[in-house]
């Protein structure tokens, strides 16, 4: 019941990013980018109602919004760097006090009450925003905005996890996690776990460093290595699960298909060689992904 | 997400970034040890301070590479090369192996929503926990490669004396 109202604030967060956006004249793209947004708050506010197909259609509309590149970041008002120097001065430390009012309530709640971490930081972000706003004396319409600023910067990727979520149980469903699994089981033997781990951290990488994205690649090995391999021998599934995700990342510091994370800093860096900021990354992320492999084995069984 | 935009606005990363340059320490390897510890806990919290444009490139690289320039003069090439390598890199660490720490994380909710699509049941709190001690180990790990590179710097200054 509480997670449900903060979805249904969520969503009127993301109804006031549809508004601004369809208002913002100078947005060539701004209906489709308001639709975008708006059923995005749509598929929030009322999702619990819905029936699975009217949000199925839903979300392929927006699949289809972007990829039709109908979505757009709009205009905003910016505030100049002075106005941000000068009032960072003026508030202090103090400017810090909300952003750890978010983190001790979702932790508060997420480890002493039933309620769950995610209520716990719906509630933090209520809080940290009333305290936010008598520390700035900033007024309610300024919030809105800012709040659309953010959404609409981070945008699409912000419900990136949840469709890749779909995604794996999708393959899970078509039977390709099945053909992963029957190939890497000609290779290892089923229920050894000490292979089972070898596999289930090295796929992660290398897929990741194949597709440059942990996430897509988590969606698919888990189906197909981490589910046979290693969960079904009994590993505790948070555990394996979060160091499965982190081995994939290792993955990310060792390929040039992750070009924001490898390429764009060395061009921004102005370095020599392109390739520097992944030769400099290489015994970090071997290292690490070793000591993932170990960490699994003794902690997750 | 409104109350972190609207602290944006009134400088909360301006606030950051002064607080980070009171630091006075003596070697690049050093300044980007601090940074790696500010930078994790920051993704841990979901603070966007940091980013290979806004933070690295204006801030965290020319103190690192001042405070080089302090202590030898002269730097070759080659160090000024590897500094802003590791300069770049400690932001990619910080990032990645923070931020599962913050329970609504992007990567803990495709956790639990892939999991719970395979039918395993498991909770945002049980794997923002679990992702805590790789994000400890990588401080660890990162400052020991930043001593390395502290050596290698200086060992490189000594041979061309």
């Amino acid at each position: 019941m509480a997670l449900e109202i903060l979805y249904i604030l969520a969503g009127l967060v993301a109804m006031v990013a549809a508004v601004l956006s369809f208002k913002d004249r100078s947005l060539k793209t701004r209906y489709g980018t308001a639709l975008f947004w708006a059923i995005l708050s749509i598929t929030f506010v009322f999702g619990k109602i819905l029936s699975p197909t009217i949000v199925g259609i839903l979300v392929l509309i927006m699949g289809i919004l972007t990829a039709t590149k109908q979505v757009k970041i709009g205009t905003f008002k910016q505030t100049s760097e002075e106005f941000k120097l000068e009032k960072s001065k003026l508030i202090g430390n103090k400017l810090f006090i909300p952003v750890l009012s978010i983190a001790v309530f979702a932790f508060g709640i997420g480890q002493f009450t039933s309620l769950g971490g995610l209520v716990g930081m719906g509630v933090g972000a209520v809080i940290g925003t009333i305290a936010g706003l008598f520390i700035t004396k900033a007024s309610a319409g300024e919030t809105l905005e800012e709040g659309n600023r953010l959404i609409q910067q981070v945008g699409p990727f912000a419900i990136l996890p949840q469709l890749l979520a779909a995604l794996g149980a999708l393959f899970n469903a078509a039977g390709v996690g099945e053909v992963i699994a029957n190939g890497i089981s000609n290779v290892i033997p089923t229920g050894n776990i000490v292979f089972g781990v070898i596999a289930y951290c090295v796929g992660m990488a290398v897929f990741t460093m194949i597709m440059g994205n942990a996430f897509a690649a988590f969606a698919v090995i888990t189906a197909g290595i981490g589910l046979p391999f290693v969960f079904n021998q009994g590993a505790n599934p948070a555990i394996a699960g979060a160091l499965a995700l982190t081995a994939g990342y290792c993955g990310t510091l060792l390929t040039p298909m992750a070009a924001n994370f490898n390429i764009v800093p060395a061009a921004v860096l102005e370095m020599k060689d392109k390739y520097k900021v992944i030769k400099t990354q290489a015994p970090l992320a071997i290292t690490l992904l070793v000591i993932h492999i170990i960490l699994m084995l003794v902690w997750a069984f | 997400m409104p109350i972190i935009g609207l602290l944006e606005r009134y400088g909360l990363k301006q606030r950051a970034a002064e607080l980070i340059g009171k630091v006075k320490a003596a070697t690049s390897g050093k300044i980007l040890s601090i940074y790696m510890v500010i930078r994790t806990i920051a993704a841990a919290l979901s603070l966007r301070i940091g980013g290979h444009v806004e933070f690295i490139r204006p801030l965290i690289y020319p103190m690192a590479e001042g405070a080089d320039k302090n202590k030898f003069e002269e730097l070759p090439e080659e160090a000024v090369e590897d500094i802003k390598g590791m300069s770049a890199s400690v932001e990619n660490y910080a990032n990645f192996y923070g931020q599962n720490v913050f329970i609504a994380a992007g990567g803990v909710l495709l956790i639990v929503g892939t999991l719970g699509e395979l039918g395993i049941e498991v909770t945002e709190k049980q794997v923002s926990n679990a992702s805590i001690p790789i994000a400890v180990i990588a401080i660890i790990l990162v400052i020991i490669q930043l001593r390395l590179h502290d050596k290698k710097i200086s060992n490189m200054i000594n041979k061309n004396k």
